[in-house]
């Protein structure tokens, strides 16, 4: 179902480009482009219209996460690039809004957020890449794992809890953290 | 609970209700980021993490069954694909699999490997022993894939191990590293990579590597150096060759801040580097004391350097 060069796939998402595109620069400010976001947008939808992707059922989904990933390329070629140059641990106080320090510079702070994700066993690490690897939406994850739908929520909160380093509270519901 | 962990907390609900397909609250998303630059900085680190951490587990996560006859695809673009060290880019939000399906699907689906992943965190070493005896030697902060149905096969995915090869001319060892593919050919071998770079130094015997088509076979007391544009031949001495494995660090001509990493797979410290001396070169041999907080002062000594130690670790300075 590839829709090459289709003109009802160039005006839909075209349409919803023009019609958003400030929007995608208000998201892209937030997501801490600064005055680079008109630019960005621009690169974003150069991109997009070479891209052959076949019909895309969230148009405007697409946009923000297509904004959002480059970002994240942003982020990290920045922090590469502050590594190869030397970066003082300390205050690395940098032009935009907040510090390159902030963002995670090391290979090994990723390392350990691996393993601390896998230390959670398998069917946490299988919860995590069905939801965030194949997309697979949580009740269908549910469906298919043989599991409660707040089974695979607490799953993906601890996941996540982990990934960010935040302490595991499995044991007894303490759903705020309060021990931390 | 702190304001900084309530704000972790915020942005781990944002970044899972942001990757279900159905999610269409993205005027709320930009309000709740550009409510406080924090919010940004953490949804930031955030997203990168779980990006990386997400293309690690994916590249060793059995293909989910994909219906060929999908219709619409949610998934983003995939010119993060384009970038050659990345083998799979993964978004962030919705159908990894769908943006990369015929990726995933041809190359896991119709290969037989049960791959396993063996992590080192930053200082900590693992040998393992592979059936046939062959043994390797992970480095700190390593991750290594190795394959339960192939004992002559190991994939370094990032840092560094050294291979002790028992030889089999009839089922030869392989290592995968990045997009090149070693071949033992009777040997003693160490093997270094990070994002930019892959080392390939050879004690004893011949390694045969490949990458693209090409192919060269490196010697004992050679190295091969690897970058994304180029692949570099030199001299080595055999006895450097994995010498991290006796507590000896070897280095020759290497840029301070390649150094700094190195120390910092070795220690488990978080080393710092002020961009001044970031590309200093250093002929050394650091000797690693039992202790490694007694290594600032030899650092000191053999650098020329200053080494101010914080609570989040060490950074080099200039001596003046």
């Amino acid at each position: 179902m590839i829709a090459r060069g289709d003109a009802r796939r160039s005006t839909g998402l075209k349409g919803v480009y023009f019609a958003h595109r400030q929007d995608l620069v208000r998201f892209l400010r937030a997501r801490g482009a600064g005055d680079a976001a008109d630019d960005l947008v621009q690169e974003l939808w150069l991109k997009l219209s070479q891209a052959k992707v076949g019909p895309i059922a969230d148009p405007l989904g697409y946009l923000y996460r297509a904004a959002s990933n480059l970002m994240i390329e942003r982020h990290r070629s920045a922090v590469r690039r502050e590594r190869r140059e030397g970066e003082y641990a300390a205050d690395g106080r940098e032009d935009g809004d907040w510090s390159l320090d902030q963002l995670v510079t090391a290979r090994q702070e990723i390392v350990r957020a691996e393993q601390r994700l896998r230390a959670l066993g398998e069917r946490v690490l299988r919860v995590f890449v069905m939801f965030r690897v194949d997309g697979v939406p949580q009740r269908d994850i549910a469906a298919e794992l043989g599991i409660s739908l707040s089974a695979v929520e607490k799953d993906l909160q601890r996941a996540y809890r982990a990934i960010a380093g935040l302490r595991d509270e499995a044991d007894a519901g303490d759903p705020d953290g309060r021990r931390l | 609970m702190t304001n900084e962990q309530q704000r972790t907390h915020q942005a781990i609900d944002w970044l899972i209700r942001q990757q279900d397909p159905a999610f269409a609250d993205w005027a709320a998303l930009t309000e709740w980021l550009e409510a406080d630059a924090a919010n940004s900085a953490e949804f930031a680190r955030l997203a990168l993490v779980d990006a990386e951490v997400a293309e690690s587990v994916a590249a060793t996560a059995p293909a989910r069954q994909i219906d060929r006859n999908e219709g619409a695809h949610a998934g983003a673009p995939g010119w993060l694909w384009e970038n050659a060290r990345r083998r799979w880019a993964v978004p962030v939000g919705a159908g990894l699999a769908a943006a990369c399906a015929l990726f995933l699907v041809s190359e896991q689906v119709t290969s037989s490997r049960s791959l396993y992943a063996v992590v080192t965190p930053p200082g900590v070493r693992q040998n393992v022993m592979l059936s046939g005896g062959t043994i390797l030697a992970l480095n700190g902060g390593t991750r290594m894939m190795l394959d339960h149905s192939d004992a002559r096969f190991a994939q370094l995915v990032d840092g560094e191990a050294s291979f002790d090869v028992v030889h089999d001319a009839a089922q030869p060892f392989r290592v995968e590293v990045g997009a090149a593919q070693l071949v033992d050919l009777g040997t003693r071998f160490n093997i270094r990579k990070t994002a930019d770079v892959t080392e390939l130094e050879v004690a004893e015997g011949a390694v045969q590597y490949s990458v693209k088509g090409a192919s060269v076979r490196v010697d004992a007391g050679q190295e091969l150096r690897a970058t994304a544009n180029e692949v570099r031949l030199a001299k080595v001495d055999r006895s450097a060759v994995g010498a991290w494995r006796e507590g000896r660090l070897v280095f020759d001509s290497e840029p301070l801040a390649d150094v700094a990493d190195d120390l910092s797979r070795n220690t488990g410290k978080r080393i710092s580097v002020d961009r001044r001396i970031a590309t200093m070169p250093v002929t050394a041999v650091v000797q690693m004391p039992r202790n490694f907080d007694d290594l600032p002062p030899q650092l000191e000594k053999l650098f020329g350097i200053k080494v101010r130690s914080t609570t989040k670790g060490w950074i080099l300075t200039p001596s003046d």
